[in-house]
């Protein structure tokens, strides 16, 4: 298959102490494509994702074994910077989980903080966006993340006085305001109604034009409506990836086809 | 508990009646051939009876395959499952509807006596029989390496529909009061031939939902589909027409 590989993973291992979550995952993940993940509880799923932009750091007890390749480079290499790796990878989580501040707060909070770097006389340096810049990048999060006709007459308010399919959007834009290569979704379906989904879904299958795209579903149908790729985790082990028609209409492996099937006990 | 034991109950009855349609469809066709075989009119009124079962089998399976995928979104084996009953039902259903038209042409024809001399064609109806029995066996018992094998015999059933047509041609030809006769003749030989292409149909359903794959070109030997006046004639030159006075 021809395609271009964003995230390679190599014999990638982690322990949450003495429990092995994760057995040793070769994957490669497709660029500009939306790569699913699916798999009953405890497979390991969530682990896998929080694996490549290093959430996993964040757990006591959490060790990461293997290489997670990205543009070239270990992520978990001891010289890459967590921060840089989690602004180039994107994270949006099951709940939305806006900040209590104004809808405009909640996109410009992370380009504040990252600031601009900017070539000055050979040095680089990081400036301050200008109040300009900084609307211009709101404006453009919110419409990327196809919200900013629903509240661009109401940006002072509160991100929390939103819908909860809204609220997920905003999350979305706050994630694109940084301009990532990598987003990465975990379950960010789970908690919202038929309507506010699809219109998530609209929006990943938008995206992945500019960005690589990885979900972790528990929703088959889901990961069979928007992802061009799917991958098959069980008990810590990638069972099968592949084509996401191919997973659907003729699995390759038993385990996958009673999974995606509902037979497994 | 088995997961899912409303979709596979859903699915059992499925199986029932695809198998009953199957047998339907299989005994109108074998009946209609014992029309030609035994000149046994009687069964003329039972193939009409199986004719309306398949049709009404063909409605509910129909619906039922629609209302399985509504409802429980099926995937993997289980969609494939589906889709072929979906298709295999129309292939069925034809076997009906020319199971009946056979017993039609027989029964408007003198008793059939005819068709009794004419030796070819209860071969070409024993063929067609196997073939479909075969078909329906594949399907029903998830047998892909039988399916598989059923294009190579419609050869052997095209090569004989060609056979009967020059030789009806030739009685034709010779004498014009054959017209009649002759062509009901071909068109009994003709929609048996159809059958076994149907019975090929169902073979590549079955060997779809058993491996996930399609059936490889190469085993469609033959020249399915093309008229049977196109192996005998080349295309008539307008010229040659023009000649005829």
């Amino acid at each position: 298959m021809n395609m271009t590989t964003a995230i390679h993973t190599e014999d990638l291992h982690v322990f949450f102490e003495k429990n092995h979550a994760l057995k040793g995952v070769n994957m490669d993940i497709e660029k500009n494509g939306i790569t699913s993940v699916i798999g009953p509880s405890g497979c390991g799923k969530s682990t896998f994702i929080r694996c490549i932009n290093r959430m996993n750091d964040l757990i006591p007890g959490c060790s990461v074994k293997g290489k997670v390749m990205v543009d070239g480079q270990d992520v978990n290499s001891d010289d890459v910077d967590v921060v840089d790796v989690r602004r180039r990878i994107g994270m949006v989580f099951q709940k939305p989980n806006p900040f209590p501040k104004s809808i405009y707060e909640n996109v410009a909070y992370a380009p504040r903080l990252h600031g601009v770097l900017e070539d000055k006389g050979g040095k680089m340096r990081r400036r301050r966006h200008t109040k300009q810049e900084m609307d211009r990048i709101v404006e453009h999060s919110l419409r990327r993340a196809a919200l900013w006709e629903e509240v661009k007459d109401r940006l002072e308010k509160s991100g929390t006085s939103l819908s909860g399919g809204q609220q997920q959007r905003l999350c979305i834009a706050r994630t694109l305001a940084i301009d990532p290569e990598i987003i990465l979704f975990d379950e960010p379906c789970s908690a919202l109604d038929p309507i506010a989904t699809a219109k998530i879904e609209d929006l990943l299958v938008d995206l992945k034009k500019d960005y690589t795209v990885v979900i972790v579903t528990h929703s088959m149908q889901q990961a069979a409506r928007i992802s061009d790729r799917t991958a098959f985790f069980y008990l810590g082990d990638l069972i099968e990836m592949g084509e996401t028609k191919q997973i659907f209409e003729r699995p390759g492996e038993e385990l996958t086809e009673q999974y995606i099937t509902g037979r497994m006990g | 508990m088995t997961p899912r034991t409303t979709f596979n109950h859903e699915l059992e009855e499925l199986s029932k009646e695809i198998t009953e349609m199957a047998n339907a469809s299989r005994t109108a066709f074998e009946k209609a051939v014992q029309m030609i075989t035994d000149m046994d009119l009687s069964q003329r009124d039972e193939v009409r009876r199986l004719d309306r079962r398949i049709y009404e089998l063909n409605e509910q399976i129909d619906k039922h395959c629609l209302d399985l995928i509504a409802l429980h979104s099926p995937v993997a084996g289980d969609l494939r499952l589906i889709s072929a009953c979906l298709k295999m039902v129309e292939d069925l259903n034809r076997f009906g509807r020319y199971a009946t038209d056979i017993a039609e042409i027989i029964d408007d024809f003198e008793g059939g006596k005819t068709f009794k001399r004419f030796e070819s064609l209860r071969t070409m109806s024993s063929l067609v029989v196997g073939l479909v029995d075969d078909a329906v066996y594949s399907f029903l018992q998830r047998d892909a390496e039988k399916a598989s094998h059923l294009h190579e015999r419609d050869d052997a059933v095209d090569a004989l529909y060609d056979s009967i047509f020059r030789e009806v041609l030739t009685y034709m030809m010779e004498d014009p009061r054959k017209i009649t006769v002759g062509i009901d003749l071909i068109l009994v030989a003709r929609y048996m031939e159809r059958v076994a292409d149907h019975a090929c149909n169902i073979g590549e359903y079955a060997y779809y939902m058993v491996t996930g794959q399609r059936m490889d070109p190469s085993m469609r030997t033959g020249d399915v589909g093309q008229p049977p006046c196109g192996r005998i004639y080349e295309h008539p030159d307008p010229r040659t027409e023009l000649d005829l006075k």
